[in-house]
């Protein structure tokens, strides 16, 4: 199986059991601090992320977001590239969808078609900006991770922006920074008010659809060979700079496609998008071992965790920023149990391209 | 005090953070190591500087435990870096989410104790302004740069640091220690970093809040990146990005009809342009930088 490398280090070794164990000891000492008897927090996560029809919607809907945003994690980091710009995908793939679906489309389009629209759109503003950090990288050398990193940051200026003046995407009619309620036909179908919408249906096809891309196509085995060693696969015959354009490309188009998803599911733009959920997508790509198809389990995870904590935080009054710390802490328990992203690797591979320039 | 007095003082106050945290990130960015754990590190000094502050009352210490607090959160990230060879970014970016996890909860915890015993709000003691209306910390910051600048281009120290963020092996065959020197400047690089954490919730505010330093590690960084890795490079554009950010502050209270998002944006907008168009491959950036070792 062609998973990313796993070694056995002593300090790695070491670490996870620790790691581990603090967390343990860091979540009972907060759980004490709160005041709350452990198991009665515990309860309220479980109930609060799965006890209920409505606990489940939020819970699907969450794990929608975090999913498509994993996949574009998983894809990126499988071709060695330190794409860290799910976030500002995500965030620019929503504004778009707002846009085109407030300004744009007419109200008599059937819903089919107005949820497809602007799912397109998402996916070609997500995309554009994420090719820009691919640009960057391919022609002027510059770092993929400060580059996604600052196109993060503006993207969510972009979005306070956007929101904050009528003549831009705000609703005329609030007092509170929002944008304007979507169209009817851009309405996607969901379930009595539980949060539950038609899209989430669409996050196994699309996991399906990239590990076959990923496992049992020629630009898959590219894609792949291109993050273990760029050097190699150049030398094979791989565009690997063409490759590279095309894997940010796609990666932006799943974040951004997200964004638009979570936008219709919100009926309209607000400042609180699903915030940090593509930094979540970070650990959710790195527990499923940067696997398409295991994304989807750690979404689900991740979901239950995240809608949990919220009703931990309402029922228990434990806070509800616990998932972060839980989440970093799982990134770093799997890092220390000794996994290996391909782009690691390919350090001296990229080290040898740079003499090669100069 | 008149307006361009008020825009110069605002600027430098608004600059020591990010100048602070720059340099941290400058020493650890030469010997190689690309720290995203910037803003959980400053996170760390705002939060355990404003606990220290508020527990003794004295500012002095609250900066103090700001420093070893910052300095803690990066020895972790420089033994997933050094010893358990995890990648730079990764590692960075999980200690960003456990510095908020931990910060965002410890402080909602404290405040939920202290509200119900009876406390009226959660304030710690700040620094005082010594001279030209800053504080100590300001003064301090803009003393760091000559001093960072001396020991990285004129100290053997510094010689031997750059050369381990050029060429690691070629380094430690001219026998310096590269676990260890990169170990030292990650714990430089957090002191720093929690320095700057604890000048926005003991001299700014006075207050913590969850997230309160809001990107400007990340600010930081891009200021590294403008400034072409070199000591005086940064602090000038962490004095520009201060005085952006104060020029916003001005016309917003000021009722001019600018958007403050612009002025927000500058700071990402222009490190962005600056390596596309101006830098090219000129950056400055150190050849080992980031790349495991």
């Amino acid at each position: 199986m062609s998973s990313p490398e796993r070694r056995t280090d002593s300090a790695g070794a070491f670490l996870w059991p620790i790691l581990i164990l603090g967390v343990a000891v860091l979540l009972a000492l907060i759980v004490m601090a709160c005041g709350v008897e452990p198991r009665a927090a515990f309860a309220a996560l479980a109930s609060g992320a799965a006890g209920s029809s409505i606990a489940w919607g939020q819970t699907l809907a969450s794990m929608a977001v975090l999913c498509f945003s994993g996949l574009a994690i998983a894809l990126s980091f499988r071709a060695g590239i330190f794409n860290i710009g799910a976030e500002g995908q995500f965030v620019v793939g929503a504004i778009a969808a707002a846009a085109v679906g407030t300004k744009l489309l007419p109200e008599a389009l059937p819903w089919p078609l107005g949820v497809s629209v602007l799912l397109a759109v998402g996916a070609a503003a997500g995309a554009g900006w994420s090719a820009v950090a691919g640009a960057m990288k391919r022609w002027r050398g510059v770092s993929e991770v400060i580059a996604t990193l600052m196109l993060n940051l503006i993207a969510l200026i972009l979005l306070h922006f956007t929101v904050s003046y009528p003549y831009l995407l705000r609703d005329p009619g609030t007092i509170e920074s929002k944008g304007s309620s979507l169209p009817a036909c851009a309405a996607l179908p969901g379930w009595g008010g539980t949060g539950f919408h038609a899209g989430v249906f669409l996050t196994l096809p699309a996991a399906l659809v990239l590990w076959a891309i990923v496992y049992h196509t020629r630009a898959g085995l590219s894609l792949r060979a291109a993050g273990l060693n760029p050097v190699a696969a150049q030398a094979c015959g791989i565009p690997v700079e063409r490759v590279r354009m095309r894997v940010f490309a796609l990666s932006g188009a799943l974040a951004g496609l997200g964004g638009a998803l979570a936008l219709m599911a919100a009926g309209r733009l607000t400042k609180s998008l699903y915030p940090d959920y593509g930094y979540m997508a970070i650990a959710v790509a790195l527990a499923a071992n940067l696997h398409p198809l295991l994304v989807l389990p750690s979404a689900l995870i991740f979901a239950l965790l995240e809608t949990g904590s919220k009703a931990m935080e309402r029922s228990a009054g434990i806070p509800s920023e616990v998932v972060y710390l839980i989440e970093g802490l799982v990134i770093l328990a799997l890092l220390s149990r000794g996994l290996r992203l391909p782009g690691s690797r390919a350090a001296a591979g990229t080290a040898a391209e740079a003499g090669g320039e100069a | 005090m008149d307006l361009a007095q008020e825009f110069t003082s605002a600027a430098f106050r608004i600059g020591t953070p990010l100048l602070l945290a720059a340099m941290g990130e400058l020493i650890l960015e030469r010997a190689g190591v690309l720290n995203l754990g910037i803003e959980g590190a400053m996170l760390f000094g705002a939060f355990f500087g404003f606990v220290a502050g508020w527990g003794t009352g004295s500012p002095l210490l609250g900066a103090a435990a700001a420093l070893l607090a910052g300095a803690a959160l990066a020895a972790l990230l420089a033994v997933m870096v050094l010893r358990v060879k995890a990648d730079q970014i990764v590692a960075g970016m999980a200690l960003n989410l456990a510095a908020l996890g931990i910060t965002g909860t410890a402080y909602r915890a404290l405040e939920n104790h202290f509200l119900r015993s009876g406390g009226a709000s959660l304030l710690a003691p700040t620094f005082a302004p010594v001279l030209f209306e800053q504080t100590l910390l300001t003064w301090a910051a803009l003393l760091s740069v000559p001093l960072v600048w001396y020991y990285l281009e004129r100290s053997e120290r510094g010689l031997e640091l750059r050369a381990v963020g050029e060429n690691p092996a070629a380094a430690e065959a001219s026998g310096v220690n590269v676990s260890a020197c990169r170990f030292k400047a990650a714990l430089a690089a957090g002191a720093f970093a929690g320095l700057g954490g604890a000048f926005l919730s003991l001299s700014q505010t006075a207050s913590f809040s969850s997230n309160c330093t809001n990107g400007r590690g990340f600010v930081a960084l891009a200021a590294v990146v403008l400034g072409r890795y070199s000591a005086w490079g940064t602090a000038a554009a962490c004095l520009f990005f201060g005085a952006a950010f104060a020029a916003r502050d001005r016309f917003q209270a000021a009722g001019w009809n600018v958007q403050p998002e612009v002025l927000e944006m500058l700071p990402y907008v222009l490190t962005l342009l600056a390596l596309v168009f101006a830098l090219r491959r000129r950056t400055g950036a150190p050849a080992a930088l980031g790349k495991p070792y």
